[in-house]
């Protein structure tokens, strides 16, 4: 059984005149990494509060169809429960915070749950780790970097140890130091834990290499859904929709149509270039 | 935004934040209870010297206190001079304008509301610079004030500095445009000063609604059970500086109600 279950959803918010979501389906399975991709304004963070019930329960609008989060259904379920199963990431990482300290900060999700106090401390250091901000506890989040304050909030939401981890464009207004450091520690969660993860972001190259399937959305609708090579290989079709592939497959592309070198694969990672381009230059 | 907090492992520092809590509150009471100039400067000397202690001790720099201070003398002259004109007790030893006078009583309270201030201020000195905001709001929760008051406490400290720097982000924006804030008339100051608001609103209402999703989607749920993350607990120092602080309320009261002293007009606080 897919761990969410989004079945013919249509959103629309209050006073808007046309819906911001159009007959959404897709299905996640657990333990997936899913990367969802689009230009702006075509209703990814609107899919984002979905699953976890923001939407419908605290953003007014019309909203049809069901999101079926781990058998719940999020009409009937508070978020506050279902905050159990989907930890959340936001875009702004100034204004998700709570509290005064890094590690209250961590804490404050654990509270909500009444957990011992035993489990809480072993959790909150389990969670800095993995984020590497263990000596940053005492610091008050606002006197950190980008990077270091979503990383707080991914350990704040990993901490709750819920299944699915929804990250809504957690590096939108990141430098690209702090885009590392976050990518560094989902590419780490990819790795090392078995947790779903829906990522929401533009960043082509990041993604290219561990994203198990790509899905594309354009003006409120899924256009495409496919492994990241299958998606990226079209590079026309998404230059077309306002999405860069990451720029070693445009570079291939524009190589191959200038010169005609009918290269059968486009690569998507720097590593694969470079053998695709010794490749080439040996064949010349 | 300076930090009031001074890190440090002072005899303040280690006492439990809600025993800091109840000794300053009890301590303010009293404050409110002396008023004789004598009694006045013997309770700001004893709880004067410890700030003091605690700015070298800690090496607080002036920077961090200014403000502080800056805001005590405005209040304090403020409160003295209203004290020592409208007093309204006395005899009449100056007058002022008419209906208005300077009396044989409203100098020593002038006075004595004067220091009387100034040791509030010293007894919250104490406090904000030994306690972590975070520590202050566990000690609140600790004496058993509902959460969502902690939590709106909490929220409010928490936003401060994003506030401040929003609003300065706002301003250097806005004056990059070419807004002259210190130039013309009051009025159009006051127009100009709507240019830095209506956007400074909008981009709070944004962050606000931001923070209810956040907390939302942090399992928070009002008035739900929940536990409570490194819980600040007693020590025997505390016992003892809890007991010392209800002792020194208690006689003040007991001298002033019951033998009349430390106070030149019985009825009034």
């Amino acid at each position: 059984m897919p761990i969410i279950e989004i079945k013919n959803l249509w959103f629309k918010y209050r006073g808007s005149p046309k819906w911001t979501l159009k007959n959404i389906n897709l299905d996640i399975e657990e333990g997936e990494f899913i990367v969802i991709m689009g230009p702006a304004e075509s209703g990814k963070s609107t899919l984002g509060l979905c699953l976890n019930g923001l939407i419908p329960h605290s953003i007014p609008g019309t909203f049809k169809g069901n999101v079926i989060v781990d058998g719940l259904n999020t009409r009937t379920e508070k978020v506050g429960r279902l905050a159990r199963i989907v930890g959340m990431v936001f875009q702004d990482p100034e204004s998700q915070f709570c509290m005064m300290s890094v590690e209250s900060e961590v804490a404050f999700g654990l509270e909500n749950l009444n957990l011992p106090n035993d489990e809480m401390i072993e959790r909150v250091e389990w969670a800095l780790d993995v984020v590497d901000m263990k000596e940053y506890r005492d610091k008050p989040p606002h006197r950190l970097s980008g990077g270091q304050k979503q990383r707080v909030a991914i350990a704040a939401a990993l901490a709750m140890k819920t299944k699915v981890l929804v990250l809504d464009d957690p590096t939108a207004s990141l430098d690209p130091i702090g885009k590392y450091e976050v990518f560094s520690v989902v590419k780490e969660l990819r790795e090392k834990y078995s947790i779903t993860i829906i990522l929401f972001t533009q960043e082509a190259e990041m993604v290219a290499e561990f994203a198990d399937r790509i899905v594309l959305m354009n003006a409120g609708e899924i256009v495409r859904i496919g492994t990241p090579r299958e998606i990226f290989s079209d590079v026309d079709f998404l230059m077309k929709l306002g999405v860069r592939p990451p720029q070693v497959t445009e570079l291939f592309h524009l190589i191959n149509k200038e010169l005609n070198c009918n290269v059968e694969q486009y690569p998507i990672t720097l590593d694969e270039a470079v053998q695709k381009t010794l490749k080439l230059l040996r064949r010349e | 935004m300076s930090e009031l907090y001074c890190p440090g492992n002072t005899f303040f520092h280690k006492l439990s934040p809600q025993t800091k809590i109840i000794f300053t509150f009890l301590m303010s009471i009293t404050a409110l209870f002396i008023q004789m100039p004598l009694w006045n400067l013997v309770f700001l000397l004893a709880v004067g010297i410890p700030v003091i202690w605690l700015k070298f001790k800690l090496k607080v720099t002036s920077a961090v206190l200014k403000p502080f201070l800056r805001t005590a003398v405005v209040v304090t002259c403020a409160i003295a001079v209203s004290w020592l004109l409208f007093s309204g007790v006395g005899k009449p030893i100056y007058k002022v304008y008419d209906g208005i006078y300077i009396t044989d009583l409203s100098i020593p309270l002038a006075i004595a509301m004067a220091l009387r201030l100034l040791s509030l201020l010293a007894i919250t000195i104490i406090l904000v610079v030994t306690t972590r905001e975070v520590d202050i709001i566990a000690g609140i929760r600790k004496l058993r004030i509902p959460y969502f008051i902690c939590l709106i406490f909490a929220l409010a400290l928490r936003f401060i500095p994003t506030l401040y720097d929003d609003y300065h982000t706002i301003v250097e924006a806005q004056m990059s445009r070419g807004l002259e804030l210190e130039k013309g008339s009051l009025l159009e100051r006051v127009r100009k000063l709507i240019i830095i608001l209506v956007p400074w609103l909008i981009t709070s209402f944004k962050r606000v609604t931001i923070l209810a999703n956040a907390l939302d989607s942090r399992g928070f749920i009002p008035l739900q059970p929940r536990s409570f993350y490194k819980e600040p607990r007693y020590s025997k120092t505390d016992y003892v500086m809890i007991f010392l602080s209800f002792a020194v309320f208690i006689l003040v009261l007991i001298l002033r109600y019951y033998f009349g002293y430390l106070a030149i007009i019985p009825w009034r606080l």
